[in-house]
């Protein structure tokens, strides 16, 4: 059992004992305590405090649970010279993110129209998995694609430059090298853009059901009872390949670093090394593809709005798109008046930039940046705005969902234990999912969850984000 | 369910113990657990593709099995291929050659996005080995 002292209302702190650099810190409210302790993300965010050049606590969101190496909802920050870089740090599938669009329909207009716009919208984005992609790249486009992300999509007429103006890093990291991705992660990428893939993977058209905040909402395009559309899904085959390739590689590097590492997952090698360059060029690349990947999705998804709604497919307006799992090079206060460049992991955890800071669109300046919270299937998803306490506290940081509770073979036997399927409860909500296996929506049910309610509460009464609406789910197309 | 492996409780990725009277045993078993866990198809038709080789190299046991779990992920996920006839011709500590065949991967449960070292554990049994494997789903 992790050892931790309450520090105020929704903060916890594991003090830095032996091996820990620094303490580690975590989000959570009474009811969500004692969850969290039933499994061992506690004592994996104490291992994250153990690696070289960690700046200031490990900390984790609310949404906190196990994971291999890292937990998921962790955040931690380290030293570009002393620091390491860890692919176990940013996890499998690199910059799986969120977007949402807006449209200009209200839920009672789509209403005639969403069962056609659902199932179209199944058979035009494949999942990929068992199935060959929407898109096929060619060896050239595929560099471009690793070496500038979304601006790629931009050039071939697939985004706009409202769409590019509206992704986190304008959908592409210039430090990208598309000659660091090896040739096995290329080919398990180049057909699959255009894909959503599976598991907690998925499209949803949602409503707007409340509005916490006018003024923001104004400034984000939101309305009440206004129709949008979340697409969630990462960089597929090759962001995993890209995690097995340099984990791989650091783990037989690990003498030569001379790092003592509590679980293998912890990988990691020093951000000034050449792997470590390479992996976080390897890394940014494939962030680049998600990115990609998220875009080619939306023209899809216009395309079909334009099919089915016979509207303008230029309706369908990008608020923003954010990733969860990544790595980046930012710049973050270390001490009063004092700021340095370091490597932020985030790993199920989700930028949350304040208002006036450089990185986020000029016409959301005077809000913050939008955070994309999704809840788990048939529960409310958030759009959140970006704080200084989040500055302050978590590097910039705030939760990405609900966090699972539970594993998904018990959320199968509880969902089959009842006698109506859960298609049906879902239904019975006002919820249509379009969904290829029973077995694969049982295992992703919202028993299975926290609540994204107390969650996305707990981030809000501590200040590190603020609520902008609520959204509520009509439909769900599952990749599997 | 096949008897040589066993899926574990785990609240988000996938945990597989697995079995084998030898070592070779083991590291095929791992990977037909691998394809019958994510395969949705109550019964698997005839391998029908083509057959492929698999030559790896490791710094360790433990390694090795991560790598070879990892080189038929890639593998079904270029050829969209579940590998369900697995031959291992020669194993050490170190390296591993096999052949393998598949059938087309038509309805998979998830993508299985890594082989991770955590929690990993091959050890030596009274009936053979067993090893304990976290996939990333």
């Amino acid at each position: 059992m992790q050892n931790f002292k309450k520090i105020d209302d929704f903060l916890y702190e594991i003090p830095r004992t032996e091996p820990m650099r620094v303490p580690a810190r975590f989000y959570s409210n009474d009811e969500m305590l004692v969850k969290i302790q039933d499994d061992r993300s506690l004592s994996q965010l104490a291992n994250v405090a153990t690696l070289p050049g960690i700046q200031k606590y490990a900390l984790a969101m609310p949404d906190i649970h196990e994971g291999y190496g890292f937990p998921i909802g962790g955040v931690a920050a380290f030293d570009l010279d002393e620091g390491i870089i860890s692919p176990g740090g940013v996890g499998y599938d690199i910059n799986c993110g969120i977007r949402l669009l807006t449209t200009k329909m209200s839920g009672e207009e789509i209403q005639p129209h969403l069962v056609n716009f659902l199932n179209q919208l199944q058979r035009d984005i494949p999942s990929g998995v068992g199935s060959s992609g929407a898109f096929t790249a060619t060896p050239e486009d595929l560099e471009r694609i690793l070496n500038i992300g979304a601006r790629w999509a931009l050039e071939k007429g697939f985004a706009t430059e409202h769409d590019i103006e509206h992704t986190e890093n304008h959908g592409s990291i210039e430090f990208a090298d598309a000659a660091t991705v090896g040739n096995t992660a290329k080919r398990r990428g180049h057909d699959q853009l255009g894909t959503l893939g599976s598991g907690n993977h998925f499209l949803e058209v949602q409503k707007v059901i409340k509005i916490f905040d006018k003024i923001t909402a104004d400034a984000f395009g939101l309305f009440e009872d206004q129709i949008v559309i979340m697409i969630h899904t990462g960089s597929r085959g090759l962001g995993h390949q890209v995690c097995t390739d340099y984990v791989k590689l650091f783990n037989a590097n690990l003498p030569k670093f001379k790092f003592v590492l509590p679980d293998r997952e912890l990988a990691c090698a020093p951000i000034n090394s050449e792997e470590g360059q390479n992996y976080l060029k390897a890394m940014s690349a494939a962030a680049n593809f998600a990115w990609t990947n998220r875009q080619m999705i939306t023209y899809f998804v216009r395309n079909v709005w334009s099919e089915i709604m016979l509207r303008d497919a230029s309706e369908l307006k990008l608020i923003y798109d954010v990733a969860h799992n990544i790595a980046k090079i930012e710049e973050h206060e270390i001490e009063p008046g004092k700021t340095k460049k370091m490597c932020v992991h985030r790993k199920g955890a989700t930028r949350a930039f304040p208002p006036h800071h450089p990185e986020i669109p000029g016409d959301y300046q005077d809000e913050g940046q939008p955070v994309l919270i999704p809840g788990s299937m048939g529960t409310s998803s958030y759009v959140l705005a970006g704080t200084k306490e989040a500055m302050n506290q978590t590097f910039g940081s705030v939760c990405h969902g609900a966090g699972r509770v539970m594993s998904r073979g018990e959320a199968k036997r509880r969902i089959f234990a009842s006698n109506i399927s859960l298609k049906k409860q879902l239904e019975d909500q006002g919820i249509i999912v379009r969904c290829r296996s029973n077995r694969g929506l049982a295992e992703e049910a919202p028993l299975a969850y926290k609540d994204i309610d107390s969650v996305v509460q707990v981030v809000a009464d501590t200040g590190l984000a603020r609520k902008v609406a609520q959204l509520k789910p009509l439909g769900v197309v599952k990749g599997e | 369910m096949e008897n040589f492996y066993q899926i574990l409780e785990h609240v988000t990725d996938l945990k597989i113990k697995v079995s084998g009277k030898t070592l070779m045993d083991l590291f095929k078993n791992a990977g037909l657990a691998l394809f019958y866990s994510l395969d949705s198809r109550s019964q698997i038709p005839e391998m029908s593709g083509s057959v492929r080789t698999v030559a790896i190299k490791s710094a360790d046991r433990e390694s090795l099995l991560v790598d070879w779990l990892s080189e038929l992920l890639a593998l079904h996920d270029i050829h969209n291929e579940n590998y369900f006839e697995i031959n291992i011709t020669e194993l050490t500590d170190t390296s591993l050659s096999a052949e393998i065949r598949g059938t087309t991967s038509t309805q998979d449960r998830f993508d299985v996005k890594g082989a991770t070292y955590h929690d990993l554990k091959i050890e030596k049994t009274n009936e053979g080995f067993e090893a304990i494997v976290l996939f990333d789903i």
